[in-house]
């Protein structure tokens, strides 16, 4: 198996703003981020042969169809993919497949979300998410589990397993919030640009012990896009392309909800879409080697089981290495440069290319005051579903 | 008990169909393949996860087990279930070697801990369904 390793390159990207977008609908926000790309990448729609639509919930109907009217791509092939919380990772993933296969030489991708026309303060309702997957058939249902509920539990065991009180837990968790906080104040584009401290963390209404309002991200409208080309291709657009390193999903079984040897301090899906993506890039210390990354703090615990899986921390080193600072901007190994999904909130279908978008400006030394020293290899991680079974995408970019 | 508001089972083969009419007697049921010997650890099967095998039997569970992991929902529960916060969800590992996810009542919530030990009790829903739900296991019972 040959991998993706150094055949496609990323020469252009957009992001809007996240956040209310109460004024722009799906289409506006597709105009500005794909503009943006476009503008970027020193192309137009006429450029591209072929683009890939990652989206979760938004009311677009035949999703795909908009593109060929709103980005004047008359028929042209475009696709809808949809991958839970990792769609757009996966929309990412089967462009770059397209170009790495010669068939495609130009592709655009692009990710997509209006969660806050739903109607409700949270995600969508209960019917509508769980239709898709806790109440699909042949499936136990759990139908008064919520999303933060899911990754609390994950909470309880790490904590029960590493024998740390619920205020040890809970304050370490925290310390990963303020530090994201802190970074998105350095991010334009961000939903929440505001310091928060620890204390206001431990002592936020909970949501689902032992997680409190401020472990979890906010609920956000946003898009990115990214065009892509073949390497041989990629000096053409740009000085400065960024190619792809590895790129891996892996779908879980759901095992966690049935075999009782299933340790939820870990989410398996993490630990292997990792593994794949390192043996992909060549990449044997993660924690040496990766420069930064972007990863899937939906909730405070996540980010700190991903620090575990992707082998950035020992097991149940979490605390010694966030308390060191190791994660922080100026640390060894900086995670959401951004302020992640803590700070932009969580467009489903948007989120995946957002953390792109950001190694790549990393990458290319344009992050402003987040900017980090010798940006090299940066990792995102996107996660789809709940702990106890999930899509991981895990993607590698770098100079 | 017609007014019961929240969502209830959707049945859809026959298996499913027993394993509900085992709830409503109380009987927390089980899949076991008669041909591969595996408990079916997956929700209800028309066929063995392990073998594909269509020979499966249900057994009756003990209806004791552990806490694996647990949550208190505080705020924003699905829909038809405000009135309840704060509840509790949980995992538990039944003594059979399958898990179940479940709520965890009758309880202090303030004393739940990983590992504690645990018994199905019933929650007869409307005049068809009963929950399999949990309860902390009384000392020395």
């Amino acid at each position: 198996m040959e991998g993706i390793k150094d055949k496609v390159a990323i020469v252009g990207m957009g992001c809007t703003k996240f956040g209310e977008n109460w004024n722009m609908s799906a289409g506006d926000m597709i105009i500005d981020a794909v503009s943006e790309a476009y503008e970027d990448a020193g192309i137009s729609s006429k450029d591209v042969q072929a683009a890939w639509i990652g989206s979760f919930w938004t009311n677009l109907p035949a999703p795909s169809m908009p593109l060929a009217t709103i980005l004047k791509m008359k028929y042209k092939p475009i696709t809808r993919i949809e991958n839970m919380c990792a769609t757009a990772s996966d929309a990412f993933r089967n462009a770059a497949y397209a170009v790495a296969s010669g068939v495609i030489d130009v592709a655009l991708v692009l990710g997509v979300e209006k969660l806050k026309d739903s109607g409700n303060s949270g995600l969508p309702t209960d019917d509508l998410a769980m239709g898709n997957v806790g109440t699909a058939p042949g499936t136990f249902r759990a139908r008064n589990f919520t999303a933060p509920g899911h990754f609390a539990m994950l909470a309880t065991s790490y904590f029960n397993k590493y024998g740390l009180s619920a205020e040890e837990g809970r304050t370490m968790l925290a310390k990963i919030m303020v530090k994201n906080h802190h970074n998105g104040t350095m991010s334009p584009k961000a939903h929440f640009r505001k310091e928060i401290t620890v204390e206001q963390v431990l002592k936020a209404p909970v949501i689902a012990w032992p997680l409190g309002l401020l472990d979890c991200c906010g609920v956000s409208d946003g898009c990115a896009a990214a065009v892509l080309v073949r390497k041989d291709m990629a000096k053409n657009f740009r000085p400065d392309p960024v190619y792809i390193k590895a790129m891996q999903i892996a779908v879980g079984p759901c095992e966690g909800y049935m075999n009782p040897k299933h340790d939820w301090t870990s989410v398996k899906e993490t630990y292997r879409a990792g593994q794949a993506a390192y043996e992909e890039a060549g990449i044997k210390n993660p924690r040496k080697e990766i420069s930064m990354a972007e990863v899937h703090d939906c909730f405070s615990i996540t980010e700190a089981a991903i620090y575990e899986d992707l082998q950035f921390s020992a097991r149940g080193g979490c605390k010694e290495d966030v308390d060191a600072g190791t994660f922080e901007l100026t640390g060894e190994l900086p995670v959401n440069m951004d302020g992640g999904l803590k700070c932009f909130g969580h467009p489903i279908g948007a989120t995946g290319l957002r953390m792109v978008y950001e190694v790549y400006k990393q990458i290319q030394g344009k992050a402003g005051p987040r900017q980090v020293k010798n940006a090299e290899l940066g990792l995102t991680h996107n996660l789809g579903g709940t702990p106890g079974g999930c899509t991981v995408s895990v993607i590698i970019v770098g100079p | 008990m017609s007014e019961y508001q929240k969502p209830l089972p959707i049945i859809e083969f026959q298996a499913q169909k027993e394993f509900w009419d085992g709830c409503k007697k109380h009987q927390l049921l089980i899949q076991k393949c008669r041909d591969c010997g595996e408990i079916n650890r997956r929700s209800v099967r028309m066929l063995c996860p392990n073998c594909l095998s269509g020979n499966l039997e249900f057994i009756q569970a003990s209806g004791k087990g552990k806490i694996y992991s647990f949550s208190t929902i505080m705020a924003y529960p699905p829909q038809g279930f405000q009135d309840d916060v704060p509840y509790v969800v949980a995992i538990i590992d039944l003594e059979e070697g399958t898990r179940f996810r479940s709520n965890i009542v009758d309880c202090d919530i303030d004393a739940l801990k990983c590992d504690m030990d645990v018994e199905v009790v019933w929650e007869d829903i409307t005049d068809e369904y009963a929950l399999p739900k949990f309860r902390p296991l009384k000392q020395g019972s």
